[in-house]
């Protein structure tokens, strides 16, 4: 099987069973599920909302997550490729896609399960909450390791160079910084509508102080990681997330070993925020596109997502390249 | 965007760090709305006094460009884009004429101190 034929495989069809998956039995057993439908326990079923409702929730994000993981991959693989040269790959995020199509798809047939053949909601069977996890996690846990093992086949043949930077020259006498900045307005939107929902909630599920601290903590984590403002002068790179510029992580150009500049893809990474990319690799992911890539003496790499990346890694590089000749 | 100011430069640090802002707003670069870096956080990566960043930020700010405001910091106003690209526009053609007259940099300069 070619590369290209696995890739089409991995980000159209397989999706697209899992669409059909979620959809087909749903709708061949509709007669046989009362209307509105448990959605919510805690053993007991204490949360419930209408069947199409509980469907389009389904369907809607995934078509959305599916549609926008395999986008950059169709768009680069079809239709950018130069002509007369051999396809190149971009290789989707399929780890991260399959461990989500895991979890929709055992959470969905549960409910499905919970709630076939009873009169109401309330009646709907019950749902212990530690194998009911577990059983989630180990099915997403297996499809996030068949998409891990396609995104490695693929990834072998995938070509994503690193950007060259324009090159810089510097004079003794200059003093010099470069300061930049990245936002996610999608993630901001996301967050704050998510803590408006999840404060909003559903009003058969249980009260407390638990009503209020989970919204706010979604609001907090998105806006944390909706922004980033990086600066860089001669002696150090200072990352700072959020508006409140904290936390933040300072690196010494005096521990650089290399500096770069690449296309990234936050679901190749598991997502946005502050992200492992392997063994000795941290990156902070605040949207798709080019990231500064920093390779330390230690062998640890820095990743952060960053627009005008690129006069960044030109900055970085001259003033290795000037210690370099002062040794 | 990159900031670079020479020591040696005949212009002083503070219109050489107002110029690049200038050229950066008006190239689009920094981008109306956007936050410019706090004065203290320029002044300490260039290893300057916070109060020649202060002074070229107040620069922009009379041209019209940023919106400088305590603890708030500053700003790139609506339409400094456009106001920028005009005043380096009109100061291209001022050195453009002086140039033709045979006026150095030195002399326009004293000229339009005397004048003002």
């Amino acid at each position: 099987m070619t590369p290209h034929r696995l890739l089409r495989i991995a980000v159209v069809h397989i999706p697209a069973l899992v669409l059909a998956a979620l959809v087909l039995p749903y709708l061949a057993l509709w007669s046989r599920l009362p209307d509105p439908v448990a959605t919510h326990w805690s053993g007991a079923p204490n949360g419930y909302m209408p069947r199409v409702l509980e469907l389009v929730l389904t369907v809607a994000p995934w078509l959305l997550l599916a549609g926008r993981a395999a986008w950059p991959t169709l768009k680069h693989t079809v239709w950018d490729q130069p002509p007369g040269k051999e396809p190149s790959l971009l290789v989707p995020p399929l780890t991260t896609l399959y461990f989500i199509a895991g979890v929709v798809l055992v959470a969905h047939t549960l409910i499905i399960w919970a709630n076939l053949d009873v009169k109401q909601w309330t009646s709907a069977r019950h749902l212990e909450t530690i194998p009911t996890v577990a059983s989630v996690l180990a099915v997403a846990g297996l499809l996030a390791w068949a998409g891990r093992l396609v995104e490695n086949r693929l990834a072998a043949v995938e070509r994503n160079e690193p950007i060259p930077p324009p090159a810089l020259e510097l004079d003794l006498d200059e003093r010099v910084m470069w300061w930049g900045h990245a936002t996610n307005h999608g993630l901001l939107l996301f967050s704050a509508g998510t803590s408006v929902f999840l404060l909003l909630g559903n009003p058969s599920t249980s009260q407390g102080p638990l009503r209020y601290a989970i919204p706010l903590l979604v609001l907090v984590v998105g806006l944390l990681f909706a922004t980033v403002h990086v600066t860089a002068n001669r002696s150090t790179v200072l990352i700072e997330l959020g508006p409140w510029r904290w936390p933040r992580k300072t690196i010494r150009v005096g521990d650089l070993r290399d500096v770069s500049v690449r296309e990234l893809q936050p679901l190749r990474y598991g997502g946005w925020g502050y992200r492992s990319c392997g063994s000795r690799c941290r990156a902070f992911i605040i949207r798709r596109g080019n990231a500064l890539v920093m390779s330390l003496d230690d062998g640890r790499t820095v990743m952060v997502t960053v627009n005008d990346a690129a006069n960044a890694a030109s900055l970085l590089r001259a003033l290795l390249a000037s210690s370099s000749t002062n040794v | 965007m990159l900031v670079r100011i020479k020591l040696t430069s005949e212009a002083p640090l503070h219109s050489q760090i107002g110029a690049q802002l200038r050229l950066a707003i008006a190239n689009h670069e920094v981008p109306e709305g956007q936050r410019l870096p706090p004065a203290r956080r320029l002044a300490d990566a260039l290893s300057v006094n916070m109060h020649t960043v202060l002074r070229a930020y107040r620069q922009l700010e009379s041209e019209g460009l940023i919106d400088l405001r305590r603890g708030r910091g500053a700003t790139v106003q609506r339409g400094a884009g456009k106001r920028a690209r005009e005043l380096l526009g009109f100061a291209d053609r001022v050195f453009l004429d002086a140039k033709r007259k045979g006026l150095s940099r030195a002399q326009l300069a004293s000229l339009l101190e005397g004048q003002l």
